[in-house]
């Protein structure tokens, strides 16, 4: 049986994803019981290619990015599913051969650049660091690389700011710190969780910038979590939404911006104050995300969502693939032509080849 | 209209200690540095500008939390230095952005909305619990949560709380500090249309603090744009957004991720960081960042003049003192 | 409260401590109610006496009932450390809020007044007191109250400080609210399970310097039963027979050990970090 649950539109089928993301489901045990905060997540990553994940707090897009690291701490655990990269199922290595992976093959920005950094070494020898662990490179080729490294992600001065402390720094200057520090061993996917949202809007324009440039040149692919769907129409490619703890819609980027499909990507959309378009009122969502020892039995969207019928209230949707390549979690569009079912039922590593 | 409240030539200046302990020498790091301003009644006056900007320190000023160095606020007429702490605290109050620190985690939310009535108004316990009933009706709480403890909310319902608190007096004048910023976008629609129907209701007036333009946009009548703690442009909503004659409006507008594809070459926007409060460049303190400046930008600091109905900028390139390219009228 | 005393619960070895520490204090604190025989009463005919019917654990040096003082003792060393840490914790929270909630020239002076004290080793500290005011009950309770304030004070002040920044303490002062009432309404109750945690952990070393000072000599004078008092009269003759010095050794410990685990499970149920917020 050949595959047919790859999501490609648009893109060389002769490509092989790079990382390949499917039924990943991690669970948080509270009051005794393990509760599912994620669940079946699937995904193909390509190379040059960035996935925005985008959904409010709570929804799970950060647990996703820390799944796919395995930097999931008790009482958090992967429970299912399987993330390729290249190839490897991450989630059968060794924790030894994972730190391998990480900050090698994949390695991760955060939001707030200053927890990330350590405050008692320069910046220097933290971005060095990576390439002497990595690349075992000598004192001084490292070195030499660092400052090349700061000087791609546009820093002033490499030679100076090398010798300066986190503190030092400017936001900005530090998430470019931050970037250059993930990027230093090339990895071939790159996970950013809100790497704009602590920033200033001038200081974010320079940021997404530098970005989008660095993943034209490297061809390392972006995994990019936020909550800002204008960042994600400047800088994704395609766009995974989540709604507690669930993808609800997958599609390109002008699909899901331009004519969403699901409810709340539509709401989302809608309840945004855009520039220059002035209107008198705001649409709202009613109500407010539900947690996950209390979703609804039905659709985890129905109690908030304006289109939901009785259907919505008793039966869980599942994931439909429209024939554009497009995915929806929601019964509107179970009838439509050519829906295929492509959630999975069992978050087990049985489909693998 | 009149104005209910006026800043005028407002100065909030902040000692700094030297990093060497030995020198006593003291330096000022200007927060707000002659600012003035106007809020009619029944009017929402935001206030824009990146961190550090002033615009936190400007706002706290107007509900009395910081004293100026230099100028005045008066309140309908009258400056504060004349009114009681209770007259103008019963006007004017303040909503946080964090709405997990603004409440008293070991108060509940009755408690915590009924606290001015008893300090501000000294009422009885039964007329308190008879208008924090209806307060919380008024922002979409139920009776039933007047109980509970505010670690039982989420974020979007602590704002409520903090809003009824805050409206708890009938204030004339709300200062909203980021109010919605920590929002999640769905939640943040709420609020705004919350805080719209409340001005509608009472002919509130807002002081709304926010970094994201386009929420200001949505909601505000006039915009304050605030650099290094000065105002560098100032008018109606309408001629600032679409018409911006203050380099760095343009490039903030420039800089907002739109949510849509016109396919057009993106802009280089901006670069470098804010410079230090502490030692703010000379003349216009936007010339260092500032893709037109000129020599005349680095020695003297513009002045603010009118160049629309009801818009008011302080730039060079504006006043036609500096021989810059394209001077807009 | 319901939540606190649930989590409370989950930890096994805290309850278990609390449950020790409760039947230890009550037997003691009742014991003139149920014990009819003198602690002081000697018998010279009867010293060292083994375990018997009569004296379940024997008897000491001059014929006295060795669990009879132990009761009795530990009425004293518990309510010494009791009244030293509470009056001691009641000055260190004035001066922890004072200096944190003021900050300015009486943060100074309080934090200055806090490292000297913390500079003398703690026993040191109760030493010089009683040395100074002199031996007895009235003056141990006084030099533990000395001994505990520092550590409180600097507790509170950290704790003022946090509590301070918050933005409802701004939105209190908008309201022009006093001082004295923020630091009443909002302050205290904010800070409060950690004032309650540092009280159950100090205990315990109050006992300790309680029996120390008694052990020495200083505190609580013979032939008043105290359980640093019974340690000290059984020295002389630990080798032989050390029943009188094992038992009331085994009592401090007891204690100690059980304090401190409460404080650990209370630390744990009354932090708000670990609230399901």
């Amino acid at each position: 049986m050949s595959e047919n649950t790859a999501p490609v539109p648009e893109v060389d089928v002769e490509s092989t994803p790079l990382l390949k993301v499917r039924g990943l489901t991690t669970a948080f045990k509270s009051s005794g019981a393990m509760t599912n905060i994620i669940e079946g997540i699937d995904f193909n990553l390509y190379p040059h290619e960035t996935l925005a994940i985008v959904g409010e707090s709570g929804c799970g897009k950060s647990v996703t990015s820390l799944s796919i690291m395995r930097l999931i701490q008790s009482p958090g655990k992967i429970v299912g599913g399987s993330v390729e990269l290249e190839g490897t199922d991450l989630l059968q290595l060794s924790e030894e051969e994972m730190r391998g992976v990480r900050g090698n093959k994949v390695s991760m920005i955060f939001q707030e650049p200053m927890t990330s950094l350590n405050p008692v070494f320069t910046v220097g020898s933290q971005v060095m660091e990576s390439f002497q662990i990595h690349q075992h490179l000598s004192k001084p080729e490292a070195r030499e690389k660092t400052i090349e490294m700061l000087r791609l992600v546009g820093i002033p001065a490499p030679e100076t700011v090398f010798k300066e402390y986190p503190h030092e720094l400017s936001g900005g200057l530090r998430q470019r710190v931050m970037i250059a520090m993930a990027l230093a061993c090339r990895p071939r996917v790159l996970i950013a969780d809100e790497p704009t949202t602590a920033l200033d809007v001038t200081i974010q324009a320079q940021i997404l910038r530098l970005l989008r440039e660095l993943m034209d040149e490297t061809g390392t692919a972006t995994i990019l979590i936020t909550h800002d769907l204008g960042v994600v129409a400047q800088i994704a490619t395609y766009v995974m939404v989540m709604y507690a703890g669930q993808a609800v819609e997958y599609g390109s980027v002008r699909q899901i911006i331009e004519d969403p499909l699901h409810p709340y990507t539509l709401g989302l959309l809608q309840c945004l104050p855009r520039l220059h378009e002035k209107t008198d009122r705001l649409f709202t969502i009613p109500g407010a995300v539900p947690s996950p020892d209390s979703y609804p039995a039905g659709c985890r969207f129905c109690p908030r969502c304006n289109r939901a019928c009785e259907r919505c209230r008793d039966e869980r949707p599942p994931l439909m693939e429209l024939p554009d390549g497009r995915r929806v979690r929601c019964w509107l569009y179970a009838d439509a032509e050519g829906a295929v079912d492509v959630s999975t039922a069992a978050p087990k590593g049985g489909e693998s080849a | 209209m009149t104005s209910l409240l006026s800043v005028k030539n407002l100065k909030v200046y902040y000692p700094v200690k030297a990093a060497n302990r030995l020198s006593s020498r003291v330096s000022w790091l200007k927060a707000v540095d002659d600012v003035s301003l106007e809020v009619a009644e029944n009017e929402t006056v935001g206030i824009v500008g990146e961190s550090g900007c002033g615009k936190s320190t400007l706002g706290k000023a107007v509900v009395g939390l910081i004293k100026p160095t230099e100028g005045s606020i008066e309140f309908d007429g009258r400056s504060y230095a004349e009114m009681s702490t209770k007259e103008r605290a019963r006007n004017i109050q303040i909503i946080f952005q964090d709405p997990y620190s603004s409440l008293d985690p070991r108060m509940t939310v009755g408690e915590s909305i009924e606290e001015p009535l008893a300090v501000i108004e000294g009422m009885s316990r039964a007329e308190r619990r008879r208008r924090g009933l209806e307060l919380m009706e008024e922002v979409g709480l139920r009776p039933d949560q007047y109980n509970r403890y505010p670690h039982e909310f989420s974020g979007g319902q602590r704002q409520r709380i903090g809003i009824a608190r805050a409206l708890a007096t009938n204030p004339k004048i709300v200062v909203c500090d980021e109010a919605v910023s920590a929002l999640d976008v769905s939640i943040q629609a709420q609020i705004l249309n919350l805080i719209d129907d409340l001005q509608r209701r009472h002919h509130l007036s807002f002081v709304f603090i926010s970094h994201n333009l386009s929420v200001v946009e949505h909601i505000c009548d006039k915009v304050a744009v605030m650099y290094l703690g000065h105002i560098v442009e100032y008018g109606d909503v309408e001629s600032i957004f679409e018409n911006p004659q203050h380099p760095y409006t343009k490039a903030l507008l420039e800089a907002i991720p739109q949510i849509k594809f016109d396919d057009v070459e993106p802009v280089r926007g901006l670069e470098g960081d804010v410079p230090s409060a502490l030692d703010p460049p000379s003349g216009c303190c936007f010339h260092t960042r500032c893709p037109f400046a000129t020599e005349c930008c680095s020695a003297a600091r513009p002045q603010t003049v009118q160049v629309g109905p009801s818009h008011w900028c302080a730039c060079h390139l504006v006043t036609g003192d500096a021989a810059g390219e394209g001077t807009p009228v | 409260m319901k939540e606190i005393v649930q989590r409370f619960c989950r930890k096994r070895m805290s309850v278990v401590a609390g449950v020790m520490l409760i039947l230890i204090i009550a037997a003691c604190a009742f014991a003139p109610l149920y014990v009819h025989v003198d602690p002081l009463k000697q018998n010279l005919f009867n010293t060292y006496a083994r375990p018997s019917a009569e004296h379940l654990l024997g008897t000491d040096n001059l014929g006295r009932d060795i669990l009879v003082r132990l009761l009795y003792g530990g009425r004293s060393s518990l309510a010494i450390s009791f009244s030293g840490v509470l009056s001691g914790t009641a000055v260190g929270v004035i001066l922890g809020v004072i200096a944190g909630y003021f900050g300015g020239i009486a943060d100074t002076l309080i934090s200055r007044l806090i490292d000297v004290l913390l500079a003398f080793p703690g026993l040191l500290l109760a030493i010089v007191v009683v040395a100074i005011l002199g031996s007895g009950e009235s003056n141990t309770v006084v030099a533990i109250a000395i001994f505990s304030i520092p550590t409180v004070a600097r507790m509170v002040r950290g704790e003022v400080l946090k509590i301070r920044s918050a933005d409802y303490i701004a939105v209190c002062k908008v309201m022009g609210e006093s001082s004295a009432r923020v630091i009443v309404r909002h302050v205290i109750p904010n800070a409060i399970s950690q004032i309650i945690v540092n009280v159950t952990l100090q205990l315990g070393t109050a006992i300790l310097t309680t029996s120390a000072l008694s052990f020495l000599g200083l505190g609580v004078q013979p032939p008043a039963p105290e359980w640093g008092a019974m340690l000290s009269s059984a020295r002389d003759v630990l080798r032989s027979y050390p029943l009188p010095a094992v038992v009331p050794g085994i009592a401090i410990t007891l204690v100690v050990v059980c304090f401190s685990l409460v404080g650990d499970g209370l630390r744990d149920a009354l932090d708000p970090r670990l609230k399901n917020a």
